[in-house]
């Protein structure tokens, strides 16, 4: 369980993003993408505080929104699973809003180098044709 | 409700002309781990001795579990375990008889407990204390104030002379003993990126009063770095509401703000008409501009 939880998620303690909101955007990626799917258990909290020595509290929160919003489910005796019912976060609009916020910083930065929009356009095509293969 | 482990009311203490505590209020729910940040001089030790009972406070209550903590009874010193920011034990005893003395004190000493951690942490129960290096002695103090399984736990500065793994080996230890046995722990540390994993809490102590209280994430949303650029010159001086500190050169500035929400930003970027990216601070970084 412990190689699955490094593999899931990375936390940076000091980066200034929070901690619970670095675990909730990473859990909603992955559920966005597929790579959990509708069921699939999660680390329990103490697994995962444990694992990153991190304030269990922190983990517990992270977990309780995700369930707030219907990515997540608890169960008993199981702890959470991806909820079945993944049809609000697999929506189109669902996973723009994930990537808006990098796509916003992205584009404040272009523009406060003077970038032309074509070459950054062209540049992101780049990317999602190369990172798609 | 759960029960409340630490708790100051009004807390003054001077030294001479020195006001070093001029009302702290402070209350910490049992379970928490509260990191307790503050310049050098700021009165962290002096806090901790006065919630400890080791020095008594000149007005204003403070009290563990409930108890005054003047007039702290056996059963509530029991359930505390305290590392002083020095090490005060024995230098001529050896390891092991450190150990024994300590334990001697306790009715709820745990052996088992303090010999596994002698081994986890590589001390030689049979090393002489005064011939130990500092960061040794600072284990040794750690095991001794675990040792006894206390509900409370308070640490002033444990990791200063702690090397990179023993002080992740100690913060593994904090979040064992919170998670599986709701261990409330105040410590206090230069080290901000330790408090920001384990801590829950943090409090800042500046000016002798409490400047800042609450969980790691709610301060990281309250403190926040603007970056605001335009293409004409800004307004100078800018003035940005709920800003602690801005700095305008020419065409862009750099605002810090405790407690501006999303709308406002929004709606300074349109009446600036500049664009405004928002930097999330780490606590190293919130500890700094709050003390610029």
């Amino acid at each position: 369980m412990d190689s699955q939880i490094t593999l899931l998620f990375q936390i940076k303690p000091s980066s200034g993003i929070p901690i619970y909101r670095q675990v909730v955007d990473q859990i909603q990626r992955l559920v966005a993408s597929g790579a959990l799917k509708a069921g699939d258990e999660l680390p329990s909290v103490r697994q995962v505080a444990g694992h990153f020595e991190v304030n269990p509290m922190t983990i517990s929160k992270a977990y309780s929104l995700l369930e707030a919003v219907g990515v997540l489910e608890r169960v008993r005796g199981k702890g959470m699973i991806v909820a079945p019912d993944q049809a609000a976060t697999r929506s189109l609009k669902k996973r723009m809003e994930l990537v808006e916020p990098i796509l916003r910083e992205a584009a404040t930065q272009a523009n406060q180098l003077g970038l032309p929009m074509g070459a950054v356009l062209e540049t992101l095509a780049g990317y999602l044709e190369e990172d798609s293969k | 409700m759960s029960e409340v482990a630490l708790k100051l009311e009004r807390v003054q203490k001077r030294f001479g002309k020195k006001q070093v505590l001029k009302g702290v209020d402070l209350s910490v729910p049992a379970g928490t781990i509260l990191g307790l940040i503050g310049k050098n001089g700021a009165g962290k030790s002096t806090l901790i001795k006065c919630l400890l009972g080791l020095l008594k406070t000149d007005s204003g209550n403070a009290a563990v579990f409930g108890d005054s903590s003047w007039n702290l009874s056996p059963r509530t010193k029991q359930r505390i375990g305290y590392v002083p920011q020095t090490f005060t034990g024995f230098r001529w005893m050896k390891v092991e008889t450190m150990l024994d003395y300590t334990g001697a004190f306790y009715s709820t000493w745990n052996q088992k407990k303090a010999d596994a951690l002698l081994l986890e942490w590589d001390l030689d129960p049979g090393a002489r204390i005064g011939r130990m290096s500092e960061g040794e002695r600072q284990k040794l103090s750690i095991i001794q104030a675990l040792g006894h399984e206390p509900d409370l736990l308070i640490f002033d500065e444990p990791v200063a002379s702690l090397d990179p793994l023993a002080r992740r080996q100690f913060l593994k230890q904090l979040i064992d003993l919170n998670m599986n046995e709701n261990r409330t722990m105040l410590f206090s540390t230069h080290i901000t990126s330790d408090l920001e994993r384990v801590a829950g809490d943090i409090a800042i102590l500046k000016d002798g009063v409490i400047a800042y209280e609450g969980d790691m994430a709610s301060l990281q949303d309250r403190i926040r770095r603007l970056h605001i650029s335009s293409d004409r010159d800004l307004p100078s001086p800018l003035s940005t509401p709920k800003a602690i500190r801005t700095v305008v050169n020419g065409s862009s500035a750099t605002v810090t703000v405790d407690g501006l929400g999303d709308d406002e930003i929004r709606k300074i970027q349109a009446d600036l008409s500049a664009r405004i990216t928002v930097e999330q601070l780490n606590l190293e970084e919130i500890f700094l501009e709050v003390h610029r």
